[in-house]
């Protein structure tokens, strides 16, 4: 939600005015973010919303809980249908573009060319299914919008085997156990949560996971599914699985291929390059969200963030530049927060492996609470981990976002009256006084 | 940094010349409350003290900031806010032991000195020399002198 | 004008009757941790620090918030939160720096401080003066006329 009058970009006097339409390509978190930033900041610039689907914004991130029916199928949508109309906001529903011409300025879906003067990208991504035998067969799902759980509710599932053990994974492994299917996790790198958590708190969620009638294997990838029509069984490098559901958690594509056709550069990682304003190589193109590929706040390293939070922050930055303003992205701060069987598990910045294990410090503890985990190097907070703890973490969110030294942070610490003044430090004190050597 | 800005108190006769110059070169409007540097004063009592930031060696402002917007500047040394981060906690606000760190009613976010760039306004508009901006060991130097002849008359 | 509760921990006992008032004012029974307002303490050193929402301008909750249910009341400058479409993933009481996304255990949703919609009762109850609710503006004012005093004396 971007403040009114925050910054000088809201004076129209530094904006360019020959900003008139802006098209943006999405209507996912960072689309809607950008759109309402956009609204904010003037209310008179036209707005062009074109997306693929014909419902309006949800959150993935509800999507589990309506899976596992733990929420209603309407508590998923953050949006109405009216609701864009009532912001000012054109939408053109259930199209999908299929041609950007940098050149005319123009957008083309299958029935219209749309002028723009700034554009922004905000496709996304999918999931990632393999081409493998079998996954073609009836009882394959991903997990991406509100049709893909209607389909599995449908599907009446049994016994499920679920490809990939990221975040969504877990949640939906979850979401099925309590639907009282019989549920098997397949994981190809050594540990479930690779991307997100470490080798000791990763053990410590699969150890819950599996008390609770979850199968987990580790270090296997599916090689093929089998059956008649329909999945019936599944096999691994290792084993067979007998499942009627195959549910693919195994990583997301970025949806890059329109912008690619533009003759938009792609970076390294496979995301639509930009640079810290968010604008992509083509003069008045602007892309945001899953689909690109920005830089990590703390390593300052390219990466693939992939979360719901970074799409909204990208999409605001975006939004506002597209306006002509000069608003410069810190970078991506990631923040998981799990709910293991009502354990807290928390995740933020970054890991391990994302660090390379260069120069790095580890601080491990435990309380009566739960246990966690700092990542320090050159010392600053580099990364945190926890489970079971829900105290004390947004003072170290903020210490990680504010790069202060553990040095300064142990003086003002250690002093009574700057204490009072850096009051919200306490709370992250028994993680803190760990440092002290 | 080599150069601060200097505050002499007893030469400030409180007509905030400083403040309506430094709103009108940062907000456009001259108005006390969106001035950086403030002056306090008593009309009673007959004191009148411009206050600014010290652009302190370890900044507690910087520290308070959850969200990295206050910071020092690499390339100029000196410390600011930066309006697009600011996310309006007020922590700099209510930590700076000086109550020099302010904020802003309308935008709604935290401001501070800038020393304008290098080109402090309020010490070149100061009528009555209370502001100044240099060095502060020419300046010690200066009082020292000046103490000297006090004694030595 | 904008008021906020503006907390001068030094005065603080400790004693809780803040926590108290907000939570039988807020949900009928009194409960410490279902209180909006929290006091960090540590007996030892006698340190007791009450923590509540800032009420950030462009708050990091609502900035994290899966749903994108937290929002501000550009009139009265609160973060007000559309609780039905919670879904309690606690992503905001990671993002707040200052703990003051309380997870209301009752209602299974997280909150945080709406100064009682203008009539705060942890400041009423307060009996030694820690919690103020005024404007931070005039507040600033009397700061550093403090600041001037303590300046002056010789
Ligand atoms: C099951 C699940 C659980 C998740 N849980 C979490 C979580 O707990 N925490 C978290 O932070 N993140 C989570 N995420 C990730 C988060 O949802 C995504 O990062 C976020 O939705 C990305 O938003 P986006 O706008 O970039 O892309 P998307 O949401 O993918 O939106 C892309 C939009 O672009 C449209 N589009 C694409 N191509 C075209 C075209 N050619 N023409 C027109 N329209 C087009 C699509 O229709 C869609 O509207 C989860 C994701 C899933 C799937």
């Amino acid at each position: 939600m971007p403040k009114p009058n925050a910054d000088s970009c809201h004076d129209s006097l530094v904006r360019e005015h020959a900003i008139k339409t802006i098209v943006i390509i999405g209507n996912g978190a960072a689309a809607n973010s950008a759109a309402e930033t956009i609204r904010s900041y003037d209310p008179r610039i036209q707005v062009i919303m074109v997306a693929r689907e014909n419902v309006p914004e949800f959150s993935a991130c509800a999507l589990p809980d309506y899976l596992a029916g733990w929420v209603s199928r309407s508590q998923p949508f953050i949006k109405k249908p009216d609701d864009y109309a009532n912001m000012g906001i054109e939408m053109h529903w259930g199209q999908s573009v299929q041609r950007i011409d940098p050149h005319t300025k123009t957008v083309a879906t299958e029935s219209e060319t749309i002028n723009y003067d700034s554009l922004i990208i905000a496709t996304g991504s999918r999931a990632a299914v393999p081409a493998l035998n079998g996954s073609g067969l009836r009882g394959n799902f991903v997990i991406k919008d509100v049709a893909d759980i209607d389909a599995i509710i449908a599907h009446r599932p049994k016994h499920v085997l679920i490809v990939g053990s990221g975040n969504i994974g877990i949640e939906v492994a979850q979401a099925l156990q309590e639907r009282e299917c019989k549920v098997t996790v397949i994981e190809q790198r050594e540990r479930i949560l690779p991307r997100i958590f470490d080798g000791e708190p990763a053990g410590r969620i699969a150890e819950i996971l599996t008390s609770h009638g979850i199968s987990i294997y580790t270090g296997e990838s599916v090689v093929a599914i089998e059956g008649y029509q329909r999945v019936e069984r599944a096999f691994t490098d290792k084993r067979a699985i007998l499942c009627d559901t195959v549910v693919w958690a195994a990583g997301v594509r970025q949806n890059t291929e329109l912008a690619e056709s533009a003759g938009i550069e792609l970076g390294k990682l496979g995301g639509i390059s930009v640079d810290t304003g968010m604008r992509t190589n083509i003069a008045s193109i602007f892309a945001c969200g899953d689909c690109v590929e920005s830089h990590d706040m703390l390593t300052g390293k390219a990466t693939l963030s992939l979360l719901w939070t970074t799409a909204k922050d990208q999409g605001r930055i975006a939004g506002a530049n597209s306006l002509g303003c000069k608003l410069v992205y810190p970078g991506a701060l990631n923040l998981v927060v799990e709910d293991i069987y009502g354990q807290c598990a928390v995740s933020m910045g970054v890991n391990e492996g994302g660090l390379c294990n260069q120069d790095l410090e580890i601080f491990e503890g435990e309380s009566e609470k739960g246990y966690w985990r700092l990542l320090v190097r050159e010392d600053r907070i580099m990364g945190f981990q926890s489970l079971g703890i829900t105290t004390g973490l947004g003072a170290i969110m903020a210490l990680m976002k504010n790069r202060m030294p553990l040095r300064t942070v142990a003086k003002i610490l250690s002093d009574q009256g700057m204490m009072r003044r850096a009051d919200w430090y306490l709370p992250a004190r028994p993680f803190l006084d760990r440092l002290k050597k | 940094m080599s150069k601060v800005l200097l505050i002499e108190y007893d030469k400030c006769v409180g007509c905030k010349n400083c403040e309506m110059i430094c709103s009108l070169v940062h907000e456009g409007t001259c108005s006390s409350r969106l001035s950086r540097i403030r002056v306090a004063r008593d009309e009673r009592a007959g004191w009148n003290i411009p206050v600014s930031c010290a652009m302190c060696e370890e900044p507690i402002c910087v520290a308070v900031c959850p969200s990295g917007a206050c910071g020092r500047d690499p390339n100029t040394g000196i410390i600011m806010i930066d309006s697009a981060r600011c996310i309006g906690c007020r922590q700099c606000v209510m930590a700076c032991p000086f109550g020099h760190a302010n904020f802003d009613p309308l935008k709604k976010t935290a401001f501070k000195c800038d020393l304008c760039q290098g080109d402090p306004q309020c010490a070149k508009w100061c009528w009555t020399g209370a502001i100044s901006y240099g060095p502060l060991e020419e300046w010690l130097a200066q009082k020292r002198q000046q103490l000297a002849l006090k004694l030595h008359p | 004008m904008n008021r906020l509760i503006i907390i001068d921990s030094n005065k603080c006992t400790g004693c809780g009757l803040c926590q108290m008032a907000c939570s039988i004012h807020r949900n009928g029974q009194c409960e410490a941790s279902l209180a909006r307002i929290l006091i960090y303490r540590d007996e030892k050193a006698g340190i007791f620090i009450p923590m509540t929402c800032r009420q950030c301008t462009d708050p990091p909750c609502a900035a994290a918030c899966l749903m994108n249910v937290i929002s501000k009341d550009y009139e009265t400058g609160i973060t007000i939160r559309n609780l039905e479409g919670c879904i309690s993933c606690r992503v905001c009481q990671v993002a707040c720096p200052f703990a003051a996304s309380i997870f209301n255990y009752l209602q299974e949703r997280v909150e945080n401080c709406d100064q009682c919609g203008g009539d705060p009762q942890c400041v009423k109850y307060c009996p030694y003066g820690a919690l103020k609710y005024t404007d931070l503006t005039d507040n600033m004012d009397l700061v550093r006329d403090a600041e001037a005093k303590r300046r002056l004396l010789p």
